[in-house]
Parts: C-alpha cells; structure tokens; sequence
C-alpha cells in the first residue's frame, strides 16, 4: 500500500480527494489535514510515500511545506493539488521540491495514474509549465532576468520540453524520439530537480547576500 | 605620400601623373619670384624710350664742388654707364659730377627733360652750366624708390652738341649713376608718368592695403584672444607696411634722414620678428625659448631706436646696418627654413603655399638688398609688391582656417545636438519601455490576484461543488454542467498568462485540457503541431480566440460528426504577400449540410467566423461525405489586429468553399 498524506484546508475537496484515494485500493490516507502547523508535525513523526500539498493554506503557504519536507525527506514524492493546475503555481511548488501535479477534480484512476508514475520516476508535464521551463532555462535571458536554473539542459531533455510544449503526450513523444514513455517521464523529473536545486542555490544565494546566513 | 604608395598596384598610373603634376608646380613656385623680377624689369626699365637715345657714356670725377664752373678741367674718367663711385666709408656724404654730352639736334624746341628712371643717388642736374633741379642735395637719401624727372625749356639748348652735369651725392658708399635719358618732355612724360604709377601710386595703394588688412587681423585677434596667429600676422603687416610707407613719405613730413631710416630699418626687423611667432603660431609650434628669444630680440631693437641719440648721441645708423638688419635676415631665413620644415613634416597644399609664398619674398628680398648694396645694377626694390601675391596667401590660409573652426564648432554643435536629441528620444524609449513594463508588471499583479482569488474562490467553491455532485448519481447532470464551467475557467485563465508568442504551447494546452472529453469520445487523436514562428503581438484576446476556434471545431467534430478519428494540424504556410499561421482540425466523420444540425452548429459557426474576424484570420470551412475541414489562416503578426479593432481583411471567407450555417 502506499501511504499519502494530505494537507488541503477545503474540508469538501479533502474529503472527496480522500474517498477518490481510497477508492482507488492501492492507497492509504495516513494523514488528511487542513493546516501547516498540522502536516508538519505529522512529517516530523512519520515519512510518507506520497505527499500531496495545496498550496493556499490558512496558516502559511504550502510552498513552505514542500521545501520543509523535500529537506526533511529526501526523495519523498511531493505533488501540489490544485484548482487549474496553472503553470505559475505549478512552477512554484516544483522550484521548492514538487516533482508532480494534481488537479483538485481529477478522477481516480487519473490520481492513480499520476502518482504511479511519480513513484516510478517520472513527472507529469504540461504544454505551459514546459513553455515555462523552456523559459527558465533559456542560456541568454532577457535584460535584468536572472538564470534561475542551475546547470543546463541536455539537447534530449530541450527537446523533450520542446514536444511537451507543443502538446504531444509523453507516448507521442516516446514514438518520436524512439525511447519508452517512461524514460520521457523520468527527463521531465530530472528537469524538475534541476530546477529546485537551482532555485534552492539562489535562495542561499540571495540569503547570503542580504546577510541571513553565516559564512562556513 | 605613403598612403599612395600603399594603393594597389592598378592605380599606379594616377600617382606617377600627380607626382609630375606636383613637380611642376614646385618648379613653378621656385621660379615664380625670377618670373616676377624679370617682369617687373621688363616693365619698368625698357632698354630704351621711343626715340631717344640712352646716354651711355660719361666723364666722371669726384668732387665735392656745387658749382659746375669750378669743376677742374683735369682728373675726370671716360666710363660706361652705370658707373659707381666708392665711398671711403665714413658716413660723410659721398659726391662726385658725371659729364655727358648729347644731340639736341638742330633746333630743340619747347619743354624738355632729363630723365632718371633709376638713380643711385641725389642728383643735382646741369645742362650747359645752367642749373636746372636737385632732388634734395640738403638731405640725401640713401636709395632713390622712384624717377627722376627734370624738366627745362628747349632755349637754354643749343643745337647739336650739349652738355649735362650731374652732381650726385648719397649718404652711403655706393653713389653713382644709371641709365639717362635727355630729351623732349613729351617723350619722357608717359614713360615717367607710368613708371610713377607703378612705383609710387601703386605702391601707396599696396602699403593702405596692408594696413587695412593689418587693422582686419588684428581686430579679429582682440576679438579671439585664442588665435594668437591672427595677432602676430597683423602686427607683421602692420611693421611691413610702416617699412614700405618710409619710402613714399613726402619728405616734408620726416625731416630728419636719421628718423626716415631706422624707422624703416625697425620696422623691417619687427616685421621679420613678427612674422616668425606668426609662423610658429600657425603652424602650431610650442617654441617658447625662441619665442621669448624674438620678442626680447624686437624690444632690445625699439630700445636701440628711442635711446641711441639720448646715449651716444648721432644715429643708430651702424647698429641698424651691422646689427639689426642682418638679424632681420636671419629671422627671416629662420621663418623659410621652418616653412621648408614643416612642408617636409607636414606635406600639404597649405604648408607648400605657405613655402611657395615665403621663398617667393625672401628671393625678391635677396635681389633688393643686392640692388640697394650695389651688388646688382641700381635698379627699383620690388619687395612692397610681393606683398600682394605673399600676404593674398597667408592671409586667405588664416581665413580658411578660421572658417574651417567655425565650421567645426558649427558642425560639433550639430552633432551635439544630434546626439541630445538622439539621448531624448532614447530617454523616451527607455521611458516609454519601463511604463511598459510597469505596466506589464501591474497587469502581472493583477493577473495574479485574480488568479489568487479564483483558486481560493470560485475555483475551489466549483472543485467542491463538483466533488458533491459526484457522489450523487441524480447529480451527473449538474456535475456535467460544473465540469464544463471549471473547464471553461481554465480555458479562460490558460489565455490570460504570457505565452511568449508561442502559439503552439497554446495549442497544446487546449488539447490537455480537452484531453479528457477526448478519451471519453473515444476519439483517435492526431496532433500535428509543427515548428511555429514566434508570434509577437500573441496576446491574451488572441489567444483566447484562437482556443474558442479550435475548441468550437474540436466539439463539433465530437458532438456531431460521429468521427473516429480527429485531426489537428499547425504550421507555418508562406502565402502570396506574407507567412500565415494556418490552423487545421478535420474529421473523419459524416459532414454537414447547410442548416443541418440544428442550431447548435451554425452559432458554432457563426461564433468562430466572428472571433477569426476579429483576429484578423481568414477562416474557411470544407464539408462534405468525407468529413469536415475546418482551416484557420492566422497572419503571423497579430499585433495590428489587437484589442477587436477587428480587420475587414478577416471576413474574406471564400464563400463557394465555405458552407454557411443557417444564420448567416
């Protein structure tokens, strides 16, 4: 079974996200909570397979949350939940450590889907967050733009983002670069992580130079 | 020179024809000062007048006598003229008598005259004993500028054989005498009255000339404190011609020998001294030793001028032949040896007239100094006339240059004011950029405050109505219903983030969206989006636009063909006048009629041919037993046809190719 732990301050939509899991048979519902105060202590007490996180929460930002856990649990499969999935959100949660996305009104077996294909290493993409991504990555950004990646992208891992961004599935890609949709998957992770590593390097980076952190 | 030897090898021929060309002018310039001495000769000093003889020969003697009676009968010599007698170097007023005898033929009548076109000396004038004019034995003049002419009536000759006297007289070593001619006045008078002309009236000109222009520089050097040149050349004309106007003052005017001289040595001195700082001046020479050099030299010289008589008494006539006037001429040899200098340096039109003009002065100089000391037959100084052609020159080279930094401050000033403008209008530019960008940043906020509250709000509230209603089976309706209205929020909040003109992620986005309906159809899907260009003016009207155009034709095909297979296609196509984006969903599905099924699809159709008029994009609709074609052409700048300012350009819908829905 694998355990998934919740936070999504809507009572209605966690509930109902809860029932579609359980629906589903191969998850459990460790923890459904509505506030950050809550999840946190429930990841300082356990580890999950999977989190899901949402990202508006009453007593603090649920990107907090995903950075907090991504430190504390390596490797720990974080997706946010949102309304729209819209890139801007989606983005945000994935430079502080998600590595997938959910709808709020997904169906069951899409919930599924998705969160088999996080834990088998792979990451779900959509044609904005990929534009985005392209965006992000870009070597020569326009004027007073920061490089907010770290490291590059490989020409596979580009050109992956570039299918994405025009809307072919992860099979269609597959098909054209004659490689296993699950091997698209895992570009679009390693592509996320390249991302939150390089977010999280100019956090340290703008911490350091207003001062927060201390040198050594 | 070195810029013509580096052009190719092609070119040679022009270069060698310009070095010739540049050789003959050089060999001009070194013989224009001949060319203009031999001229002046030629005009001046004609071997002969009409009709009279020139008296060649002559007794001479010497002799400090007045009276041609008392004249010894012994001791004179037979010469040729011109014949000069040699001073014993004492300062004293050399004299002596020249006796010529001519032909008055057999009955002289009316006026006639002696006449001396070129005298070496004061001349006091006999003819048969008889007294007949001086031209200032009280005072004798050094050099004679202008002729001598001595008229006398016809009666005192007798015919045949006469006799002249000529008592000459000169304060320095060399008196003698030239050429002389006796004869009718009428036949002396033109030759006398055009070489007056020439040597004095003309001169007098020259000489009001140089000081106008003098008072020109000088006034344009107060005005310029910076262009020192302008003052050094106008004081250097300024002693010139004070140099020149010695020699033509009435003598009443200056009635000391002494004054008339050295002010016409000084002068020739200040003139040298000043026309050296000229050349340094405007050569742009920092010489400040030798300029000090000169001017310490001109105030020791004006000093001399004022305090010899009070300090030693008598003149500085010595000083001024030994000391200064040599001085001059080194001064001036100094000022052609820059000019040859900085031609070598500098080759250019300008400093070669600037060595032409001074190498055409010092020669005409030379010759003078060598006529007045005797070394050349006495002859008339040419020097005031070089003036003309010399100072033409400098002075036309100093104007050029003060129009040419007139023309640079001018055209600096322009440039300057080029560049303020070309910086104003950058400075609006940038203005203008960051208001756009303020602007884009405001929208930015806004757009994700918006976004914010429908997450929070009407998002989530439609998130947990839907989850409600799918418990309930009695509820599919309203579920269904909600689907669509979260799918439509989304559809609207996927067009209101930049796409960067990046139309194909749209694309892409729709059929995400629209992936579910899809599935649940069970329809084949065939995405075909190729390489699309940047579209800049890819707003969020547009985009939302183009979504609606697509979607409508992707729900059609859904809802009413009964297709198993959908296609949809995008890229770049270059049409007649420029690249159109061309959009392409088919079906494999049954087609429609016109008016056929129902309304639904002809406000489907209606709506799109609206919105793509409004994009600015020809839409064009094939239908038939094969399926539907739905095309939509988009130009690849959208920018002109933002904001609805919808193009007529749009509604130009092949009409037997489209098939129009009921409404229209």
């Amino acid at each position: 079974m694998i355990r998934v732990y919740i936070v999504e301050d809507d009572e209605v939509t966690r509930r109902s996200l809860c029932d579609r899991m359980r629906a589903h048979g191969d998850f459990t519902v460790d923890v459904a909570v509505g506030t950050c105060a809550e999840i946190r202590i429930a990841l300082r007490q356990g580890r999950p397979d999977v989190l899901l996180v949402d990202l508006g929460l009453p007593d603090g930002s649920g990107v907090d949350v995903i950075a907090e856990a991504a430190t504390r649990h390596a490797g720990l499969a974080i997706m946010v939940i949102t309304v729209f999935g819209d890139e801007r959100r989606v983005v945000r949660a994935i430079k502080s450590g998600a590595t997938g996305y959910l709808l709020k009104d997904d169906p069951t077996h899409e919930i599924g889907v998705a969160i088999r294909l996080l834990l088998e290493g792979g990451s779900p993409i959509s044609p904005a967050i990929a534009r985005h991504l392209i965006r992000l990555f870009q070597p020569v950004l326009p004027e007073g733009a920061r490089n907010t990646a770290d490291g590059k992208l490989t020409a596979r891992e580009q050109e992956v983002l570039g299918l994405a961004a025009k809307g072919f599935s992860y099979a269609e890609i597959a098909q054209m670069l004659n490689l296993s949709a699950n091997t698209i998957a895992s570009y679009t992770k390693h592509i996320y992580e390249k991302l939150a590593v390089g977010s999280r390097s100019e956090a340290i980076y703008e911490a350091s130079r207003l001062g927060l952190l201390d040198r050594g | 020179v070195d810029a013509q030897l580096a052009t190719p090898s092609s070119t040679v021929p022009a270069p060698i024809a310009r070095r010739v060309a540049r050789l003959g002018l050089w060999l001009v310039a070194l013989l224009a000062p001949f060319a203009f001495i031999l001229a002046f000769d030629a005009t001046l000093l004609p071997r002969s007048l009409p009709g009279l003889p020139r008296l060649a020969e002559a007794e001479v003697i010497r002799s400090t006598v007045e009276d041609p009676a008392r004249l010894p009968t012994a001791g004179w010599t037979h010469v040729r003229l011109r014949h000069v007698l040699t001073g014993d170097d004492t300062r004293e007023p050399v004299g002596g008598w020249f006796r010529l005898s001519f032909d008055a033929g057999p009955a002289p009548q009316g006026l006639w005259s002696v006449y001396l076109p070129r005298p070496y000396a004061t001349a006091a004038v006999f003819v048969n004993g008889e007294y007949i004019g001086d031209s200032g034995l009280d005072r004798p003049f050094p050099v004679h500028r202008e002729p001598l002419r001595f008229t006398f009536p016809a009666r005192i000759l007798n015919p045949g054989r006469n006799r002249l006297e000529l008592r000459v007289i000169a304060s320095i070593d060399n008196v003698g005498l030239n050429r002389v001619y006796v004869g009718p006045d009428a036949a002396i008078e033109p030759a006398y009255r055009s070489t007056m002309a020439v040597m004095d009236t003309s001169r007098q000109v020259i000489v009001i000339m140089l000081y106008v222009a003098s008072l020109t520089m000088l006034t344009v050097f107060l005005m310029r404190r910076r262009d020192s040149a302008f003052g050094w050349f106008g004081l250097a004309l300024l002693f010139w011609a004070t140099h020149h106007q010695m020699y033509l003052v009435p003598r009443a005017l200056l009635d000391s020998r002494v004054t008339w001289e050295n002010i016409a040595d000084f002068s020739l001195g200040a003139y040298s001294i000043g026309a050296a700082l000229f050349t340094h001046s405007f050569l742009g020479l920092r010489r400040p030793r030798v300029n000090r050099a000169l001017l310490a030299w001109g105030a020791i010289g004006a000093a001399v001028l004022v305090l010899y008589p009070f300090a030693f008494g008598g003149d500085p006539s010595d000083w001024c032949d030994y000391v200064w006037i040599p001085a001059s001429v080194a001064i001036g040899v100094y000022q052609l040896s820059v000019f040859a200098w900085a031609c070598w340096q500098r080759p250019g039109a300008e400093t070669a007239m600037l060595l032409a003009a001074s190498w055409f002065m010092n020669v005409v100089g030379a010759r003078d100094a060598l006529v007045d000391f005797g070394v050349l037959p006495a002859n008339y100084t040419y020097l005031a006339f070089t003036s003309v052609p010399v100072f033409i020159v400098f002075g036309a080279l100093l104007l050029r240059r003060f129009a040419q930094a007139l023309d640079t401050s001018e055209r600096a000033n322009e440039a300057l004011e080029r560049r303020v403008a070309e910086k104003s209008r950058e400075l609006e530019r940038n203005l203008g950029r960051i208001k756009d960008m303020e602007r884009e940043r405001a929208l930015s906020t806004e757009r994700e405050r918006i976004m914010q509250d429908m997450h929070d709000g009407i998002g989530g509230h439609l998130v947990q109505a839907l989850s409600i209603a799918a418990t309930r089976a009695e509820l599919a309706p309203v579920e269904e219903s909600l689907r669509t209205c979260l799918d439509e929020l989304r559809l609207m909040i996927d067009s209101i983030e930049p796409v960067d003109g990046d139309l194909a992620s749209v694309l892409g986005t729709l059929r995400m969206r629209m992936s579910r309906r899809l599935a649940q159809a069970g329809v084949e899907l065939s995405w075909q989006i190729g390489d699309l260009p940047p579209l800049p003016g890819l707003g969020p009207k547009h985009v939302l636009e183009i979504t609606r155009v697509v979607q409508e034709a992707i729900t059609n095909a859904l809802k009413h063909s009964g297709a198993h297979r959908i296609r949809v296609a995008a890229g770049a196509v270059d049409g007649r006048a420029r690249t159109v984006i061309r959009i392409e969903i088919a079906d494999d599905g049954r087609g429609f009629r016109s008016g056929e099924r129902g309304e639904g699809t002809g406000r489907g159709l209606a709506g799109m041919r609206r919105r793509a008029a409004t994009l600015g994009a020809r839409l064009e609709v094939e239908t038939g037993e094969g399926g539907t074609l739905v095309r939509l052409d988009l130009p690849a700048d959208t920018r002109a046809t933002a904001d609805g300012q919808a193009c007529e350009k749009g509604q130009t819908v092949t009409p037997e190719r489209a098939h129009s829905g009921p409404d229209e």
